[in-house]
């Protein structure tokens, strides 16, 4: 089994390889490990600290009848074991649960569009820009500008961009090109989906552009050329020899495309409040909306906990069907 | 009637030139919004309110307008000192362990690995109470503030970006050849006596990529802020929010704010472009 | 090898060195730390210099200035500064929550009169009833306005009032005139309502007959409410026991304000804006009829204030709301109370700036500023008889008002209620309007305030 290290080659070698066994090698052993201790130890310390610890923290909470009456005691609050989870997961009479159920089914099909607009349109994009062009370098670097933005300038942009009566793009839908007949509305009802699924697109797309185009331009001219020669045509040679050549790339972009939509929460939040309306409601703003606006911090953990699972899942079967690309030779 | 028939290299010529059109169009399209968002940081806020714009009269009495509407500069001075700190702490954790990582194998190492990306696993939700709490806790029982300081935003923000600096990092460094710190060593040097001396200056490209992606997304970062502070420590992406809201509705200085919240990040990525490409795109070029 | 150590131990006492030193020293935030002992005896003691912390959200356009402007005779005369800060009303309720559960924060904070039950759940905040006497307790207040400062089953005075407002029914004279409506009747009840909408819509072109902010705005539940009471219904039982916004009293009121915008009456884009949006629209003349408080008044005698059209700042004018099916006219009565967190360390000076703000001449001059009423009962009258007949509207309304439940999980039900009635409305404006959905939407939200209730105690 390899060292799940998907973006880097393996290491090069190894600097101070383990002394042998027996007395002679014990003390350069000794000035290694600390040399190592050392190095780590910050890094580790942190991550201690502010992730570990806090996510411990947050597991236990979970298990907590924390709200309003009880905050105030923190860690104290009476125990509730296993009854958040089973108001989330199995009491169908909770209306609490009545939010979970839209925020998943939202979360899955964000997370799934954004996530091959983003994959696809990169893709697209970088064999556009994998080609002889004057200024190709110019482009891909203002291409890569949407990426830039920050996210809560994303979110305010674009929702102004999309307000039904004054917004730039149903202007140019309606009013300019003659597109559509009529205005859309897009900040309220099932539009309202993708109305943040678009800009999401929209911000990412530049970075897996620019993972796939260093990928495509690293491949070997020998092997296209080959088959060129051999009578393959364009999309032949793209479906046998460039993707499977970009298949760990892609395989990394899904991953963690996958993850970072589904904890998308500054979009949402800065487009819509913390109530998006149960047709854009994603997980993150569900969490938030019920841990600090009705204060039911017990059941905000647990959902976080449950989402956290939900992702180790999504990792397991990542793993499963990557494993291959994972291995280096 | 016979079909217009082209040779070969004519065809190639006309499908050339259909895709550089289609590049021009595909970057337009990209590019559009941020063009709009300059456009409208040039207009009247109340000409904005109703959706009018002018192309041929900018004014820039949104841009001079929106430090006075909010205190802009308190959030944007907040940013640029909590999102610089936390980043260059972050790169310097994240070059020693990553150096670590990239040079030697030692037990425990995967474990590392493995820690490090599962903690991108974590929704930040689930840290978000535990942090307020350890922040009350530690206020109430050894007297430490972190709770709405600038410490506290930089500790948190250091803790969550080191991981992935700590994989731009390592990149860097196995791109170094072992022959530098080996010749170095064989001189008599200790081994960290070559990482600082040797290795450090000539990854400096890496530690700036590096630096410039934790600065990248501290900036970016909304979730903890908003409920970690409350006036001394707010950063842009809460102060952002109050153009539009009681009492305002300054459409135009928004986009102001938004285009000049842009411009510290657009900088820092033009100016380190080259590293900072090299450096996200350091695993797919192999060998 | 004591090298490498001594260089990781020294960068971490660095690190920690200069962590603590940022939070002791850098920071210059002079929020109240651990309370010290604060004996009685000092009860009466004030210490001029120090400086007391007030949190106040936007009442106005210059909230900050109008503060400070109303507060500096108070700094002359006692010497205690007052450190004014402006919290949004979006972030208000986490911030003040946080402060309070945190004990950072500041000495006083500004609360809706609807929260401060919430508030006095989560503990934090101090008991005044052995100040009250100071500003003439209960007496000093309409009954309505008292009443926010307690909560059922806690208790204890709160919060002491400050202003006092009311929604109204804001509406254009020229339209009204254009589409052939006589204003005296035009918004009797809810059928005159709807037929002078209908009226405008039919006979003038360019202009929306109605607008409404949708689940963007913190105050919808103040919007709708009155329609749900106009038509018998109630938010809660009378005990406070259960949810009762599914009642077919309830959903008579709130189908009477989603068929608005199911008809068209109500301008569908609006739904996308939040509360000041809408309010500009109207002022910006793209609505003839429009639902707020008075605080929209003096800023259309601000000449500086570029939202409102020449012929909206001409045209604007109030009625009470209109009167439902049985007669009633119910209006929303809310303001802002001020409360004194148990975390203070200037107790004693932070209730001597309470005291001034609680003044009859400070109180009124404040609220005229802002538009509101004072919240002390002469100065209210005062200000209702002797500002014109658009006060003199919304001080009839308050008369007529009506507030929501004083218990401690108002403000999370006041969420739910929120979010139901903005998904009730997105519905609308999609074109699926139906009784059937609305009374889904009001059966899940009884159903969540229910569990919300349940959580008490």
């Amino acid at each position: 089994m390899t060292t799940l290290s998907p973006t880097e080659p393996a290491p090069v070698g190894k600097l101070m390889p383990e002394p042998e066994g027996g007395r002679r090698g014990s003390s350069l052993r000794r000035s290694r490990r600390r040399l190592i201790i050392g190095l780590i130890t910050p890094a580790v310390v942190l991550m201690l600290l502010v992730h570990l610890l806090p996510m411990l923290g947050g597991v236990y909470l979970s298990f907590k009848n924390l709200n309003i009456f009880t905050f105030r005691q923190l860690f104290d609050a009476p125990w509730a074991g296993f009854d958040n989870y089973r108001s989330i997961l199995f009491d169908t009479d909770n209306p609490l649960r009545s939010g979970f159920t839209g925020a998943v089914q939202n979360t899955i099909v964000y997370t799934f569009w954004t996530v091959v607009g983003t994959l696809g349109g990169g893709l697209a994009v970088a064999l556009l820009l994998n080609r002889p062009m004057r200024g190709v370098k110019v482009i891909r670097a203002l291409m890569l500008t949407p990426w830039i933005v920050p996210s809560f300038v994303v979110a305010v942009l674009w929702q102004y961009m999309w307000q039904s009566d004054i917004g730039i793009i149903n202007k140019v839908l309606v009013d300019y090109t003659g597109i559509l007949s009529e205005r859309p509305i897009w900040l309220i009802g099932e539009n309202s989906l993708w109305a943040i699924i678009i800009p999401s697109i929209w911000r990412g797309l530049p970075f897996a552009m620019l993972i796939f185009l260093a990928g495509l331009q690293a491949m070997p001219q020998e092997l296209h050329e080959a088959a060129s020669i051999d009578g393959a045509g364009p999309f032949k040679r793209f479906r046998y020899i460039t993707l499977p050549l970009l298949r760990p790339l892609i395989a990394v972009q899904l991953l963690f495309g996958v993850i970072y939509s589904t904890y998308q929460f500054a979009i949402p939040y800065v487009m819509f409040g913390n109530n998006p309306g149960p047709d854009a409601d994603l997980m993150m703003t569900l969490i938030v909306r019920q841990s600090f606006s009705n204060n039911l911090f017990g059941y905000g953990s647990a959902v976080s906990v449950l989402l956290m699972l939900a992702m180790l899942v999504w990792v397991a079967v990542w793993y499963r069907a990557f494993k291959r690309d994972l291995e280096v030779a | 009637m016979t079909a217009l028939t082209l040779t070969p290299r004519a065809r190639k010529r006309l499908v050339d030139r259909g895709l550089d059109v289609l590049t021009y169009v595909v970057l337009f399209v990209m590019l559009a919004p941020v063009l709009w968002l300059l456009i409208s940081a040039f207009q009247d806020d109340r000409e904005l309110s109703t959706g009018a714009y002018d192309l041929l009269h900018p004014t820039v009495s949104a841009f001079t307008g929106m430090w006075k509407t909010i205190d802009f500069e308190r959030f944007f001075l907040n940013s640029l000192i909590i999102c610089t700190s936390a980043a260059a702490l972050a790169t310097a954790f994240a070059s020693s362990a990553g150096y670590a990582l990239a040079r030697f194998n030692f037990r425990g190492s995967r474990g590392l690995s493995l820690t490090v990306i599962g903690t991108q696993l974590i929704p930040g939700s689930m840290f978000l109470l535990p942090l307020f709490m350890g922040f009350i806790w530690l206020k109430q029982n050894a007297g430490i503030p972190l709770y709405d300081t600038h410490a506290g935003m930089i500790l948190v923000y250091t803790a969550f970006f080191t991981p992935v600096a700590i994989f731009f990092m390592r990149s860097f460094f196995l791109a170094i050849p072992r022959d530098l710190e080996e010749a170095a060593m064989v001189d008599g040097c200790t081994p960290f006596k070559a990482f600082v001396k040797i290795v450090l200056p000539n990854a400096a490209p890496g530690l700036v990529a590096t630096f410039v992606y934790a600065f990248l997304f501290a900036w970016d970062e909304l979730l903890f802020v908003s409920n970690l502070t409350q006036h001394t420590a707010e950063t842009i992406p809460i102060g952002i929010r109050t153009f539009i809201g009681n009492y305002q509705q300054r459409t135009a200085q928004l986009m102001a704010a938004g285009v000049v919240s842009t411009l510290p990040v657009l900088i820092a990525f033009f100016a380190t472009q080259r590293w900072l490409v090299k450096g996200l795109t350091a695993g797919a070029v192999k060998g | 090898m004591r090298s490498r150590y001594a260089i990781v131990l020294a960068i971490a006492a660095v690190l920690v060195g200069a962590l603590v030193y940022t939070g002791c020293g850098g920071d210059d935030d002079s929020t109240s730390n651990n309370s010290s002992s604060n004996t009685d005896s000092q009860a009466a003691k004030i210490t001029p210099g120090t400086t007391v912390k007030l949190w106040i959200m936007p009442n106005g356009p210059q909230p900050q200035e109008d503060m400070e402007a109303s507060l500096a005779p108070f700094t002359e005369k006692t010497g205690i500064k007052v450190d004014v800060e402006v919290v949004d009303w979006g972030v208000q309720l986490d911030r003040i929550r946080n402060a309070a559960v945190s004990g950072e924060g500041p000495d006083i904070t500004q609360a809706g009169t609807t929260q401060v039950p919430f508030f006095a759940a989560l503990g934090g905040f101090e008991d005044l009833s052995d100040r009250v006497e100071d500003v003439g307790g209960a007496g000093a207040y309409p009954d309505g306005v008292w009443q926010t400062t307690q909560v059922v089953g806690q208790d204890g005075t709160w919060a002491v009032p400050w202003f006092t407002e009311a929604r109204s029914i804001y509406y254009r004279k020229d339209i009204l005139e254009k589409a052939g409506v006589d204003p005296a009747t035009a918004f009797k009840d809810w059928d005159s309502f709807r037929a002078t909408l209908q009226a405008i819509k039919d006979k003038v072109p360019n202009i929306q007959p109605f607008g409404t902010p949708g689940k963007k705005a913190f105050d919808l539940v103040h919007h709708v409410m009155p329609f749900v009471w106009d038509a018998g219904g109630a938010e809660l039982s009378s005990d406070n026991s259960q949810s009762t916004i599914n009642s077919p009293e309830a959903a008579e009121g709130v189908d009477f304000f989603a068929k608005l915008v199911d008809d068209g009456l109500a301008d569908k884009s609006q739904l996308e804006r939040d509360g000041t949006q809408v309010e500009n629209q109207f002022e910006g003349g793209k609505i003839a009829v429009w639902i707020g408080g008075p605080w929209v008044l003096p800023s259309a005698d601000r000449s500086d204030d570029t939202n409102w059209t020449d012929a909206a700042r001409k045209n604007v004018a109030l009625a009470p709301m209109p009167a439902g099916p049985n007669g009633d006219a119910f209006t929303f009565v809310g303001g802002s109370n001020l409360m004194m967190f148990s975390a203070s360390e200037h107790k004693n000076e932070a209730w001597e700036v309470m005291k001034y703000l609680s003044q009859d001449q400070v109180q009124t001059d404040y609220a005229k500023l802002l538009g509101m009423f004072p919240a002390r009962v002469e100065p209210q009258q005062a200000v209702g008889e002797a500002s014109g007949p658009n006060y003199e509207a919304v001080y009839q309304a308050i008369q007529q008002g009506r507030t929501y439940s004083p218990i401690p999980q108002w403000a999370e039900i006041e969420n739910t209620y929120k979010g139901r009635f903005g998904n009730i409305l997105d519905e609308a404006a999609k074109g699926q309007y139906s009784e059937a959905n609305v009374q889904k939407q009001l059966d899940e939200a009884a159903k969540e305030a229910d569990a919300l209730l349940a959580q008490g105690g």
